[in-house]
């Protein structure tokens, strides 16, 4: 067992290392130059001198496999860069942002996993109910409609419409509410968002996985034993649907990871998400470069967590 | 076991995803607002809607846009666009047009108190020659292909030496949309290594009439008055910067009094806040124009008589007040407003049925589609651009003008960084949508100019419009001496420009700021627009606030 915890660990090396190697290439490949754009100091700005200088004293001038060597040097010495947008570390730009993120994908993490499980076993429990009818055609379409969408028609109905919640950011700078108040008021529209797109997940898997296990003998045997209805659904049948689901929980974190970086933006939520997305749209490399390092740093983290919660729920995996 | 197996699962779920709520909620984002108490002291505090180049991030305006009060240049310009002393106290230009002898006002305060000198006005200029700092303003300085040379006369005196008359040399000295040369303190960039990772890019100095005091990243921009500000003690005591998601959110912060200044662009945001007794919108054109350019090269574009159709054809003020808004103004030259503008340049106005003849003359017949055809060949277009600016509806509009005269007008809508590409480097389009013009100095010869064509910059000429009298005109006037000679010249190339209908001239880029009551001392009339709207803050340290 511990050998395969192992192996999995050292297998996210080199998947680390191809991850940055194609993005560094496709960033490359893009059209779009970011010294032009900006560096140096865009619009009706730098003259062909000043690019070529500008270019040449960054080291953006040296062909791609050198710039990537360089990259990968300082990034295996712990030195992420400068970000070429704002001249100040990409460490600290992400270390600045990642408390926003981490908050908001954990809350939706916590909550979409929770209550997901929680509809999903009781949709399974009762199927053809029309509570399970209601969840079905729900699940259907929270599937079928985008974050995005689903994040505009939220600030519409409740910032703009009735004015309860504000439309985007961490915190009010001048605000009579109470500090927690004024936090707990913005995260609820991104919680929310986020959470629903690993929401219908959860509760599509939880629900077929719990009517699998709710067919198989030991329910039966269980139920022919005279136990307790709920004492069948949840020690006997949830525990054990709960073995595939497990693997959801990769799944899910790069949902989050992936749908960060739309829900950020939508909200102006100062996380990695919109830090991506913005040094995507500057062509800033460096910045580019780190948040999807870190992106797939926490998906492996994920799917590394999903595994190793496999092994220890499946005894055949444990035992072998 | 099998009873522990369950709970296994669950732990592990909860305590993963604990974890990364303790990692979060260990490390506050935002500090809570520090509260400096000044005894005595009623001025009031500015809330300002900050926009992107407000959130710098970096502080240097050697590498940054740093559009806050931090700094000033030795220029500034009046309601004219003329320039007027600011830092320098008064010039004198030699009769050859290439010694400038300049007198520093006396006794101007650095933030730290440290008096400017010639010494930190020389080091800037060094610093902006220095070929390993990465500034942008760099060619500025180089004229002729040889730099200008900068001497100290005295600790009040500098002179430069230009290698060849300029006269946009003076304009250069400020900072406006184009350029960014305001002095520095020598005494702390020159213990910085390397000027893109020094400390004073987070800590900045400067002599402006305010000075950083807090900055959260994308959040807010604390500064508080400069209390030996040359110009005198700041009517305000703080000013912040406040990010908003969007325009509705600053709307709602102006409404209710959270917020006292905002930029405004979508009509209907203009229009309730207009309706507020709280608050006035003040509105001003600049002189940076939306234009579409005819690529030169296009076989079809290259006769004068298909431009001159196309100018014609579209309603260009109805267009742009439906695309833009009801109070936007067009112009018909790329330089609209000041002494630059000339008053005889040619002005298409909408006439389709003119459109029509010039194209019939031209040889291109309506085709069994409608659109015309000449030697089997359709009249088709491609327009390209970015997403920004409201340039989607102008092209579409723009499709449907000319589609009632008989042309296919195609839309190719591109990324920001692929548009900016394809249009400035590969050159690949046949008509392109972007902003023509200039902020204050009417220095727009690249962008027309022959010898210009090959760049790939926004400053180029990437359409192969190529013109020996315009270029000839665009020399006149760098070389000329006096402002009436280099508006003669100016006058002639807008006229020669606008003869040969090298562009679709659209809408002039309007600010429209929303100020709440509380606000006092601004600079009205506000002179014109630069890119950040901020020019009825001409004369930052007048104004005031009622707001504590």
């Amino acid at each position: 067992m511990y050998r395969l915890i192992l192996r999995r660990f050292l297998l996210a090396i080199p998947t680390l290392f191809v991850v940055s190697f194609l993005s560094f290439g496709i960033m490359k490949a893009a059209p779009g130059d970011p010294v032009r754009m900006y560096v140096a100091g865009g619009m009706s700005k730098g003259s062909v001198e000043d690019i070529e200088r500008i270019r040449h004293n960054l080291g953006l001038d040296r062909p791609i496999y050198v710039q990537y060597i360089a990259w990968l040097r300082n990034t295996l010495r712990g030195d992420l860069g400068y970000s070429l947008a704002t001249r100040r570390p990409v460490a600290q730009i992400i270390a600045e942002k990642l408390p926003a993120s981490i908050s908001l994908m954990g809350i939706s993490f916590l909550l979409s996993m929770t209550i997901g499980i929680g509809i999903g076993v009781l949709s399974a429990a009762k199927q053809y109910s029309l509570f399970d009818y209601v969840v079905t055609v729900l699940a259907f379409l929270g599937n079928s409609l985008p974050a995005f969408w689903i994040a505009l028609m939220l600030i519409w109905l409740f910032s703009v419409r009735l004015g309860w919640l504000p439309t985007g950011h961490m915190s009010s700078y001048e605000t009579t509410d109470s500090p927690i108040l004024d936090y707990a008021k913005h995260y609820v529209l991104p919680v929310t968002t986020l959470s629903l797109v690993s929401l219908v997940s959860w509760v599509r898997y939880q629900r077929a996985s719990m009517l699998e296990s709710l067919q198989q003998d030991y329910v039966r045997t269980a139920r022919a034993k005279g136990l307790a209805e709920r004492v069948v659904l949840i020690r006997h049948a949830w525990r054990n649907s709960l073995v595939p689901i497990v693997t959801l929980i990769g799944f899910s974190v790069a949902n989050l990871v992936g749908g960060s970086y739309i829900i950020e933006t939508i909200f102006s939520w100062p996380g990695m998400g919109q830090l991506g997305f913005d040094a995507l749209l500057k062509r800033d490399y460096p910045v580019m470069m780190g948040v999807t390092l870190l992106s797939a740093i926490f998906i492996i983290f994920g799917n590394l967590l999903a595994d190793l919660t496999y092994i220890l729920v499946n005894p055949q995996i444990r035992e072998s | 076991m099998s009873a522990k197996r369950g709970y296994w699962v669950i732990i592990l779920l909860v305590v993963s995803s604990l974890v990364g709520l303790l990692v979060a909620g260990c490390r506050p984002t935002t500090a809570p607002p520090t509260e400096v108490p000044v005894a005595q002291d009623t001025r009031g505090t500015l809330l300002m809607r900050g926009s992107k180049s407000s959130f710098p991030q970096n502080f240097n305006p050697l590498l940054y846009d740093v559009r806050l009060w931090l700094y000033d240049g030795l220029v500034r310009f009046d309601q004219d666009l003329k320039p007027i002393p600011d830092l320098a106290e008064s010039w004198e230009i030699s009769d050859d047009g290439l010694v400038y002898t300049i007198k520093l006002r006396r006794g101007v305060k650095f933030h730290d108190g440290v008096e400017m000198t010639a010494d930190d006005v020389i080091y800037t200029a060094q610093l902006t020659l220095d070929e390993k700092v990465n500034s942008p303003y760099r060619s500025k300085f180089i004229i002729g292909g040889e730099p200008v040379k900068w001497e100290k006369v005295d600790d009040y005196t500098v002179r430069a030496i230009l290698p060849q008359p300029s006269s946009s040399f003076l304009a250069k000295l400020s900072r406006a949309d184009e350029i960014f040369f305001t002095i520095l303190p020598k005494h702390i960039l020159e213990k910085c290594a390397d000027m893109e990772t020094c400390d004073f890019n987070q800590h900045p100095v400067g002599t402006g009439p305010f000075k950083l005091v807090e900055y959260v990243p994308d959040q807010r921009v604390v500064l508080e008055a400069h209390d030996d500000y040359f110009q005198g003690r700041p009517g305000l005591k703080r000013v912040v910067r406040l990010a908003y998601p969007n325009e509705q959110a600053a709307l709602a912060a102006l409404k209710s009094g959270e917020l006292d200044v905002a930029a405004l662009r979508e009509a209907g945001n203009v229009n309730a806040a207009e309706a507020d007794p709280n608050l006035t919108v003040y509105r001003y054109d600049s002189n940076w124009i939306m234009a579409a350019r005819f690529n030169m090269a296009n076989p079809i574009l290259q006769d004068i008589k298909v431009r001159q159709a196309i100018s014609h054809a579209i309603d260009r003020l109805s267009l742009c007040k439906a695309a833009i808004g009801p109070t936007t103004n067009i112009g018909d030259s790329p330089i609209s407003i000041g002494w630059a503008a000339s008053p005889n340049v040619v002005r298409y106005e909408y006439d389709p049925e003119k459109a029509k003849a010039l194209l019939e003359e031209a040889g291109w017949k309506v085709g069994s589609d409608g659109i015309r055809e000449k030697d089997g060949q359709r009249l088709s277009l491609t327009i390209t651009f970015d997403p920004d600016y409201g340039k989607p509806d102008l092209a579409t509009g723009m499709q449907q003008f000319l589609k009632a005269v008989g042309i296919e007008l195609k839309l190719q809508q591109m990324e920001p960084a692929t548009a900016e590409e394809t249009i400035y480097v590969k050159k690949e389009f046949d008509i392109y949508l972007d902003w023509q013009g200039f902020g204050v100095d009417p220095d727009i010869a690249s962008r027309w100019s022959t010898s210009t064509a090959e760049q790939g910059t926004y400053l180029s000429n990437p359409s192969n419009y190529a013109n020996p009298e315009v270029d000839a005109a665009f020399r006149a006037a760098e070389i000329a001496r006096t402002v009436e000679e280099r508006q003669k010249y100016l006058w002639q190339a807008q006229d020669l420009i606008t003869r040969d209908a090298a562009a679709v001239w659209l809408y002039l880029w309007q600010a429209q700021m929303a100020v709440s009551k509380n606000v006092g001392g601004l600079s009205l009339p506000p002179s014109i627009a630069d890119m950040d709207n901020t020019a009825i803050f001409r004369e930052p340290w007048k104004v005031t606030s009622t707001r504590p």
